[in-house]
């Protein structure tokens, strides 16, 4: 091994940590560090004065190790890891430490227990940086073609996305023909678009499209093989084909709930749902004879409660639209909507809910302890704000029912190995960073598949979705950081610990010498995330975290 | 052995090898801080103007699941007086750390049961956004670890700070496999 050469790089951080330890006592002190052949400081090493200096002295020094002491690396690790690599040295034989926010800000009036504390950090980070090793970057290459499960409006909006971008789309469809729930719907608000027409214009752009290939009534069969090379099979019937994607786009949507246990006395007849009631709402001859008939819409039944503790967000707007436009058909209707918050989110959908006031829709706050009754012909409900009970008169009960996950989506979720909520819609890998990818690099969501969302919302969500996937297609092969986990096969017992301590299936037991028949741990590095959870649970210490090796820790540990 | 007898033997092995401290001994409190949430919290506490004693010392990991027991037993035979592994919170974490919280737990107990005080070692989990919290865990963390006293039990060596090459660290992970 060469000798490692080790260069300490301290900033100022203009003044914020200058001002706060003892830096000349910290440089000094890094001087009698073992392997430390350089330190130097700058007022901002993040600079490209700074980056320069940094350069020059990697390069004249022949360092083979930095140890940069500056800001936190969540946000200057990238910039100064560049650096190393323009010097010509691996990003890997760099070490950060954190000298203004776990130094310098917080230990404000204690120059001497914050220089202390900024010394064992530096020398814990050198001890680790000897053992630092160079790691090259993994690439996957990139298929330029997706394929999209779903042809409601997210899966169309995001197979049109993707055509257009000039990938090839496999757009795969369970029932017969496309428009997923909007199928069901009479118009769109805010628009008062009707849904048929909707749906037509995209499904008509999708059956032209040369870059489109439409596979409906069918089934997905498997979903083998890792980003940039998806192996899928579906079936339609008896003809199975398969083709291979670079990525997929989930755009499976969501399903209404209809009652079972007799809801607000739901009987499909007098007690129906939302979609129901716009079923027959694209019935010209039922809206016909509205005249003076009295009708009773429930909100949030069979959601926020403790089965389905989630609000579906959509059902505000949609009971809101559907008032007006049965007030539209014929003013003499009597519109009632009891509700326990109305969220109408936004200028444009509390416009819409002030139409629905003015045009003589009738809201009614209820307490959840004291639902609405549902009787024969008539509804008795505890009126919240009033504080005295109504009793209305009731032609027809419409109860806003949430949305739910697909009955199939745990299973869909299980072959891709992404997660999914107790409630069946996906888990996104972060709420706020990452909210349309999946754990699993290559896949995306939108749409109601990961959680209720209006048309306009999907679509956005599509194109979003459209805009994540591009960005891989577009590149055509993928860098994976190297910081994946690597198996000692040598020491493997093929217990399967790790296996089963992976959340994202990269890493496996299998036969590594088919001559011995040798079984051992193998890691799928275009999977794995660099969580280190499998070598933590490792019994037999045969699994280490390239780029974050034990070695590495321990010698920091035992250098504190 | 009964919990008497267990208690006695860890206050005779208290005062024999705690005796000499020196009146202004400070406890040294070693943390694992997920690169997560964790560390944007931990990140953000001088953003807040908050303040913590300067008795911690950070490594990052990965993930919360990333520590492995051996790493609190390291820390504790090098004479660290306490240990703190800090990660996201559960439902939120970028991974999964339900097993990492299991094992910590169960390694807690384990080194209660041969005489580590629980106090000493310490698992939390913060969102992004938990700078006070963290604040109040860093103080609160050393100074239950005052009260208690320098750690004794498991230590091998008390650190002298040497700068010796950390070569024992590869022996230490073949020796124990």
């Amino acid at each position: 091994m060469i000798k490692p050469k080790v260069g300490v790089f301290v900033c100022h951080c203009g003044s914020a940590i200058g001002d706060a330890l003892d830096i000349p006592a910290l440089m000094d002190y890094a001087r009698t560090l073992p392997n430390v052949v350089v330190v130097q400081d700058d007022v901002r090493t993040c600079t490209s004065a700074g980056l320069q200096h940094l350069m020059a002295t990697i390069t004249a020094q022949n360092l083979n190790r930095v140890v940069v002491a500056s800001c936190t690396p969540r946000t200057h690790a990238g910039m100064f890891q560049d650096a190393c690599r323009e010097a010509g040295l691996n990003p890997y034989l760099f070490e950060f430490v954190n000298l203004r926010e776990q130094c310098a800000l917080v230990h404000v009036g204690d120059v001497p227990g914050a220089t202390k504390k900024a010394q064992d950090l530096l020398r814990m980070a050198v001890a680790r940086a000897r053992h630092a090793q160079p790691l090259l970057p993994l690439a996957a290459q990139i298929e330029p073609a997706a394929l999209v499960i779903g042809a409601g409006v997210s899966g169309m909006t995001a197979a049109l996305g993707l055509a257009n971008r000039g990938y090839q789309v496999k757009l795969v469809e369970k029932e017969a023909t496309l428009g997923g729930l909007l199928r069901h719907a009479s118009h769109l608000y805010p628009t008062n678009e009707p849904a048929d027409a909707f749906i037509q214009q995209r499904a008509d752009a999708i059956k032209a499209h040369q870059n489109v290939d439409l596979f409906t009534s069918a089934r997905l069969l498997s979903v083998t093989g890792s980003v940039g090379r998806y192996e899928v099979s579906i079936a339609q019937g008896d003809q199975e084909s398969q083709f291979t994607v670079g990525v997929i786009v989930i755009a499976t949507g969501a399903q209404d709930l209809v009652p079972d246990d007799g809801l607000f006395s739901y009987d499909g007849e007098q007690v129906i749902t939302q979609s129901q009631l716009e079923q027959l709402m694209q019935d010209d001859a039922w809206m016909g004879k509205l005249s003076r008939r009295s009708i009773v819409m429930i909100q949030c039944a069979g959601a926020r409660n403790e089965t389905r503790p989630y609000c579906s967000r959509i059902c505000c707007m949609v009971a809101t639209k559907n008032a007006i436009a049965l007030k539209k058909a014929d003013p003499q209707t009597q519109v009632y909507v009891l509700y326990r918050d109305m969220v109408c989110l936004g200028t444009k959908y509390e416009k819409l809910y002030r139409q629905a006031r003015e045009q003589g829709v009738n809201f009614v706050q209820y307490d959840p302890a004291s639902p609405p009754d549902v009787r024969a012909g008539k509804v008795l409900v505890d009126d919240k704000l009033l504080g005295a009970q109504l009793i209305i008169h009731a032609d027809l009960v419409v109860l806003s029912t949430p949305l739910i996950g697909q009955d199939d989506a745990a299973s869909l979720a299980e072959a891709l190995k992404v997660p999914v909520d107790e409630y069946g819609f996906f888990r996104e890998t972060h709420l706020k960073h990452r909210p349309l990818d999946l754990s699993v690099k290559g896949i995306f969501h939108c749409g109601s598949a990961r959680w209720p969302v209006d048309a306009g919302e999907s679509i956005g969500q599509a194109y979003g979705a459209v805009t994540r996937a591009s960005i891989m297609l577009g590149r055509g092969q993928i860098e994976i950081p190297p910081t994946v986990s690597s198996v000692n096969v040598a020491r493997c017992s093929a217990c399967g610990l790790c296996e089963a301590a992976c959340t994202y299936g990269a890493i496996a037991v299998m036969v590594v010498d088919q001559r011995r028949g040798t079984r051992a741990a193998q890691v799928d590095a275009v999977l794995c995330h660099g969580c280190g959870a499998c070598v933590a649970g490792c019994r037999s210490h045969a699994i280490d975290l390239l780029g974050f090796g034990n070695q590495g820790v321990f010698a920091a540990i035992n250098a504190l | 052995m009964t919990d008497n007898d267990r208690n006695q033997l860890i206050d005779a092995s208290r005062d024999t090898a705690a005796a000499p401290v020196a009146a202004e001994w400070e406890p040294e409190i070693l943390a694992f801080v997920c690169s997560g949430c964790a560390y944007t919290a931990v990140d953000a506490v001088g953003d807040a103007a908050l303040q913590y004693p300067a008795n911690i010392r950070m490594i990052q990991v990965p993930c919360a699941g990333r520590v492995e027991p051996m790493f609190v037993l390291k820390a504790l035979q090098r004479g660290v007086d306490g240990v703190m592994v800090i990660g996201c919170s559960p439902g939120s974490c970028h991974h999964d750390n339900y097993a990492a919280r299991r094992r910590l737990s169960l390694t807690r107990s384990l080194l209660e049961h041969v005489g580590v005080e629980p106090a000493r070692i310490s698992v939390s989990w913060l969102s992004a956004t938990d700078s006070l919290k963290f604040a109040r865990l860093a103080t609160e963390a050393v100074e239950a670890i005052k009260a208690l006293g320098p750690a004794t039990m498991l230590v091998r060596e008390r650190a002298e700070r040497v700068n010796a090459d950390s070569s024992d660290s590869s022996k230490q992970r073949n020796g124990d496999a």
